[in-house]
């Protein structure tokens, strides 16, 4: 089975093959930092301060965990099209468009995974620095530092969500050839044409893909446990 | 060499009313504490007499304070202290304020001294987090005695060290309250520590301030029943001689 996988795969390698790829890989990538800069600061912060709204702001990233994609697709759609607020930028049918859709989705994800783990973590590394005299942007650094090998955990989550979408991506991207067509799309596509054998090569392309991205970030968290 | 604040001295620190409840098992209710610069305090009390609530409860009223607002002015030692993912040098570098402005040769100074003074330089570019207890513990220590601080609180500082680690801790705390003139609080079971480094005692039971007074002369009139039957459990007496004997 593998090996004929193997072989169809090479026979329809072609340039839009490698383009799909291409695009998935830039789209979950940025979507994944992009949430991850947002998402992981947001969290810790949530975590170890005190302020008006916290708890409602906690409750409704929380909420926004589980977000449906079409809903988040739906909200982006409406920003982007040319009578919503931000349709002056034209991004509707855009990768930046796909990416801001997976932000929705993703930052909430981040945001609460983070909060949780830095909540149950921070006191003593905050008690500790805050009585030494650092400086609370310093302070939160170092949370976040100090978590870094549960917080990847957060990262792959949300990675694991970026290439998985098909929803959002679809409604605010268009599933466009050579633009905004990724894995996820193209599978649909392949699907409802009935090639089958091109949607089961493309869906192994986006385990393979999946399995080399928690290979290669399990390996660098092993190398930091053992140094 | 020590970093210094601009002032290190502060006028007495009055605490206000220091209340804190976990549940229905503990509270501890203290009325309000005079804490007078350059002076030590050994706060005793049997387990879960409140003892850690209370310098818990001072550290964060003293960060609330005007007198301690001075980055780093307040050196506080929980009971286990945390180790950050850094080599025990960044761990001890932590310590010192970025606001001191100190060069990093002169921050390099200090933290060699620091270690030096609790035998930890052998140690320095090792990973902080996978020292022992004990070691931890003397680089918490020397993390603190980075800067000149008005006030040192101490969690048993001393609990996980082995004869010599507590002979170079208390040394090192001895020869810092010298050079800083700070305000010590100890929590500690050890009394001939608490002896040899404190001239105030602050006794809990039950969450309660029951006695307080100069050490040495409260623990000899044992003011309150509940301090006589804490003295006579740690049979302090004969613990204190056997320990200066082998000193």
């Amino acid at each position: 089975m593998l090996t004929y996988l193997a072989v169809f795969a090479t026979a329809q390698i072609s340039y839009e093959w490698i383009r799909i790829l291409g695009l998935t890989l830039v789209m979950t990538l940025l979507s994944t930092l992009i949430s991850a800069l947002i998402g992981m600061p947001l969290g810790t912060i949530l975590a170890s301060s005190r302020f008006p709204g916290r708890r409602f702001l906690r409750r409704l990233l929380q909420t926004g965990m589980s977000l449906p994609p079409v809903v988040a697709g739906l909200l982006v759609f409406l920003l982007l099209s040319r009578q919503g607020p931000l349709g002056s930028l034209r991004l509707l049918f855009s990768l930046p468009a796909m990416i801001i859709a997976q932000c929705l989705l993703i930052i909430p994800i981040m945001a609460s995974l983070t909060c949780s783990i830095v909540e149950n973590r921070q006191k003593p590394i905050r008690e500790t620095l805050l009585t030494l005299g650092q400086p609370t942007h310093k302070i939160y650094f170092i949370i976040l530092r100090e978590n870094s090998q549960a917080l990847i955990t957060v990262v792959l989550t949300g990675f694991g969500r970026a290439i998985s979408e098909v929803g959002a991506v679809m409604m605010v991207g268009g599933n466009i050839a050579g633009k905004t067509r990724v894995l996820t799309t193209a599978i649909m596509l392949e699907t409802n044409r009935g090639n089958f054998q091109s949607a089961i090569v493309l869906g192994a392309i986006l385990m393979l893909l999946a399995l080399a991205v928690n290979m290669i970030v399990n390996r660098l968290r092993e190398d930091e446990y053992v140094s | 060499m020590l970093a210094e604040h601009k002032q290190t001295e502060f006028s007495t620190f009055a605490s206000g009313r220091l209340v804190h409840e976990w549940g229905q098992r503990f509270r501890l209710d203290i009325a309000d504490l005079q804490i007078l610069p350059r002076t030590s305090y050994a706060i005793l009390g049997a387990n879960g007499s409140g003892k850690s609530t209370l310098l818990r409860l001072l550290a964060a009223r003293m960060l609330e304070n005007d007198q301690f607002s001075e980055p780093g002015a307040i050196g506080y030692l929980p009971q286990t202290p945390y180790s950050f993912r850094l080599t025990v040098e960044e761990n001890v570098r932590l310590g010192i304020a970025p606001e001191l402005g100190l060069s990093t040769n002169e921050q390099n100074e200090i933290i060699i001294s620091c270690l030096d003074s609790l035998g930890l330089l052998h140690l320095r570019s090792e990973p902080g987090h996978k020292l022992s207890g004990g070691e931890a513990q003397r680089m918490a220590l020397a993390r603190l005695m980075t800067v000149k601080r008005r006030v040192l609180l101490l969690d048993e500082p001393t609990g996980a060290l082995d004869l010599q680690g507590l002979s170079l801790a208390e040394r090192a705390i001895s020869d810092y309250l010298k050079t800083s003139d700070c305000t010590l609080m100890l929590v500690t079971h050890q009394l001939s520590l608490a002896e040899r480094l404190c001239e105030q005692l602050i006794f809990l039971n039950n969450g309660k301030l029951e006695a307080a007074g100069p050490l040495m002369e409260t623990l000899r009139s044992k003011p309150t029943a509940s301090l006589s039957q804490y003295l006579h459990f740690e049979k302090s007496v004969c613990l204190s001689e056997s320990t200066e004997g082998m000193a």
